[in-house]
């Protein structure tokens, strides 16, 4: 039976994003009431804080939304020719190079976005843009799918999180450089305070918030369950759980030997090595950026550049055949998406010549003449894991040479250089039509 | 008021909890010294380490949806039964018949919960620079958790035995049977051969050992099913206890030096 209130839930799916804009509108009026209070409490407070106006103004924008809604049972959405156009201008690259731009201008201009006056707009405008493109049928329909909820729910909590520690890092490295202790090693904050109570009341608030959400996420979304199982039908297309889809998009780029267990067992050795590679006790016990600027951009790329946009990409862009749809692409359409990737060396032997395999005479002939075809494979290899960390360690790698010595320098320089295949793969692929740096199919030890 | 001290000064209240209540300093300490639970945490830490804007309560929320993953899963192991004939019906059953029929659904999404906060606790951990000596021992039991969390999570995806989670452990253990050497369809595995055989072939790699047959069948499902209820919960409460405890002894909640 569906009841007649647009506004009850979970019978009338289009009220969600309502609810979720009178939660942005609440979320706003308490920043903007508290950041007026701070205000008036603290004489030192210079002007007016710009910040209680935005927050303000995006109280009113999404209480305007909620109005419209109640009133006129629509939400506001995004003009046809703007998704058409999105949804064409959107392949797996320029998703790639979007999102990784975004993380790097994000780690660039932290100063400048974790100033109180951009906060509102920082906070705001993403959750703004999804509650927009949730209007669409086919957007709301991909993220609502239970199993798909738990990748938004990973990205925005990331994000967020990301956003408060780069804040904390940002004051404390500024503290650090007027030759201060971080926030977390002043004298009061290193005050001792009783366990019982001022933690486990904490704890058991978090508890109970946890537990709240996670009722109110089984009431709203049902587990999902579908045919039995039955090894005849295969669905198309049949994807991992989605903690693994990032490994299974990796099988574009590379061959199943590497996508499936080289990488993420070096993945998992180098985070296991991490402390042994950088293992300087300074710095350590309060958030900051300033004291391990390099270490913290290749963990952060890895994280979210790599695993993060992996995931993402895996579970919401592709459709049927593994093919790429933009985010408000109807799945129905079934694409086959052709490549003109194929492998380093038949491009510098015969360019333009589309030789997909090499032939049975060429198999037949031998080690040697396959190394001789292959040379530009183990060429770059050699190069790029031997000659670039002794070219680098005179250069711009000096200080963390000098500091951790020849066994730890090049330990992390092969895990950091393995980790940049991924996206240097990537776009070889995608921007020079290059599938394979390494062709062997004689033996099937293709890179 | 006159009740609960008669209460406090009975014999069964004081054989169960034996100090007076947390009120003054000395309570508030005997209560976490001898407490069970409450033990893991020292009687006195610094104020930066209880600011949620420093932990976010990361770790205790990790280990609270494992506890509410024990306990959920202790409650759907009364009503599944790991075959092939069974596993989809007393889904449907689960869902349809059984009172509070939502103990498959908080089952589920604290899992999905669980992985999403053990990766953010990790990027804490890493952002504060927590990773660092003393404590880099703690940090490599975390990666061992981060993976057996993945490994659980994986594992009981199967059980509901339909055809997202068939296919979907299907395609995840096939990457096993690419693995080098060891997979059958890997590279170098056949150049293992004894007497002229090949030694790898899909009924001797690694993915049959994972499946304990050449594809997703019934004995899969019984080796998955031992493996989420069993072996892999043990092997988490294990190396959980070992990382309170080195958290403790490598000096409590990072702090700078």
């Amino acid at each position: 039976m569906i009841d007649e209130s647009p506004l009850l839930w979970p019978q009338s799916a289009s009220a969600v994003p309502a609810w979720l804009y009178a939660v942005l509108a609440v979320f706003n009026a308490v920043a903007a009431l508290r950041t007026g209070k701070t205000w008036r409490q603290d004489p030192s407070a210079g002007r007016f804080p710009l910040a209680l106006i935005s927050f303000g103004l995006y109280a009113a924008v999404a209480a305007a939304a909620l109005g419209l809604f109640f009133f006129t049972g629509k939400l506001p959405g995004l003009p046809e020719s703007f998704k058409r156009f999105v949804d064409s201008s959107l392949n797996a690259a320029t998703v790639c190079v979007l999102w990784w731009g975004f993380l790097f201008a994000f780690l660039l201009l932290r100063r400048r976005l974790v100033s109180p006056n951009s906060r509102p707009h920082v906070l705001n405008l993403p959750a703004l843009a999804f509650l927009v493109a949730l209007s669409d049928g086919q957007f709301s329909g991909l993220v609502w799918q239970p199993d798909n909820f738990a990748i938004v729910l990973i990205v925005a909590a990331t994000l967020f999180h990301l956003y408060f520690a780069l804040s904390s890092a940002v004051r404390n490295d500024d503290r650090i450089a007027r030759g201060l202790p971080p926030l977390e090693g002043e004298k009061r904050e290193r005050e001792k305070v009783l366990v019982w109570p001022d933690l486990v009341y904490i704890e058991l608030i978090a508890m109970i918030v946890v537990m709240t959400g996670l009722l109110i996420w089984s009431l709203a979304l049902p587990a999902p369950l579908e045919a039995p199982a039955d090894p005849l039908h295969t669905p198309n297309p049949a994807k991992a759980p989605w903690y693994f889809v990032g490994l299974q998009e990796l099988l574009v780029y590379f061959d199943p030997w590497l996508a499936g267990v080289v990488i993420p067992g070096i993945l998992a050795l180098g985070l296991i090595a991490l402390p042994y590679l950088d293992p300087s006790p300074e710095g350590s016990g309060y958030y900051s950026l300033a004291s391990r600027p390099r270490v913290a951009a290749a963990f952060l790329f890895g994280f979210f550049g790599l695993w993060l946009l992996l995931i993402v990409i895996g579970v919401f862009f592709r459709g049927p055949n593994w093919a790429f749809y933009g985010p408000f692409e109807s799945r129905d359409v079934p694409k086959i998406e052709s490549t003109r990737a194929r492998p380093l060396s038949t491009w510098l032997h015969a360019p333009g010549a589309a030789s997909e395999r090499p032939s049975e005479e060429g198999r037949r002939s031998g080690t040697v003449a396959i190394l001789l075809r292959e040379w530009p494979g183990p060429a770059f290899l050699l190069a790029y894991f031997l000659i670039l960390p002794h070219a680098l360690q005179r250069g711009p790698t000096r200080a963390f040479r000098r500091r951790v010595g020849a066994v730890r320098y090049h330990a992390a320089m092969f895990l950091f250089l393995f980790m940049l295949l991924i996206p240097i793969k990537m776009l070889l692929r995608e921007a020079c039509a290059v599938n394979y740096i390494l062709y062997l199919p004689e033996w099937g030890w293709n890179i | 008021m006159r009740l609960i001290q008669r209460i406090r000064r009975s014999q069964l209240y004081r054989s169960v909890i034996r100090h007076p209540a947390p009120r003054d300093r000395r309570n508030r300490a005997a209560v976490v010294l001898t407490n069970l639970v409450l033990h893991l945490h020292a009687v006195a830490i610094s104020r930066h380490a209880v600011r949620i804007g420093y932990t976010w309560c990361l770790g205790g929320i990790a280990f609270f949806l494992m506890l509410v993953e024990t306990i959920t899963g202790v409650l759907l192991m009364f009503y599944y039964r790991p075959t092939t004939v069974h596993a989809y019906r007393d889904m449907l059953e689960l869902r349809d018949v059984v009172s509070f029929g939502m103990v498959r659904e908080i089952h589920r999404w604290g899992a999905h919960a669980m992985v999403i906060i053990v990766m953010l606790h990790m990027l804490r951990v890493f952002l504060t620079g927590s990773y660092r000596p003393p404590r880099e021992f703690n940090w490599v039991v975390g990666v061992m958790l981060l993976l057996l969390t993945l490994f659980l999570a994986f594992t009981g995806y199967l059980l509901p035995w339909d055809q997202l989670s068939m296919w979907a452990v299907t395609v995840g253990t096939n990457m096993a049977g690419a693995a080098p050497f060891i997979g059958h369809e890997g590279p170098g595995s056949a150049w293992i051969t004894a007497g002229g055989e090949p030694l790898i072939t899909s009924q001797s790699d690694v993915r049959y050992l994972l499946l304990g047959a050449s594809s997703v069948t019934e004995e899969t499902l019984n080796r998955f099913y031992v493996l989420h209820c069993i072996a892999l919960p043990l092997a988490v409460f294990a190396l959980c206890a070992l990382h309170f405890w080195r958290v403790r002894k490598d000096g409590g909640i990072s702090g700078p030096l």
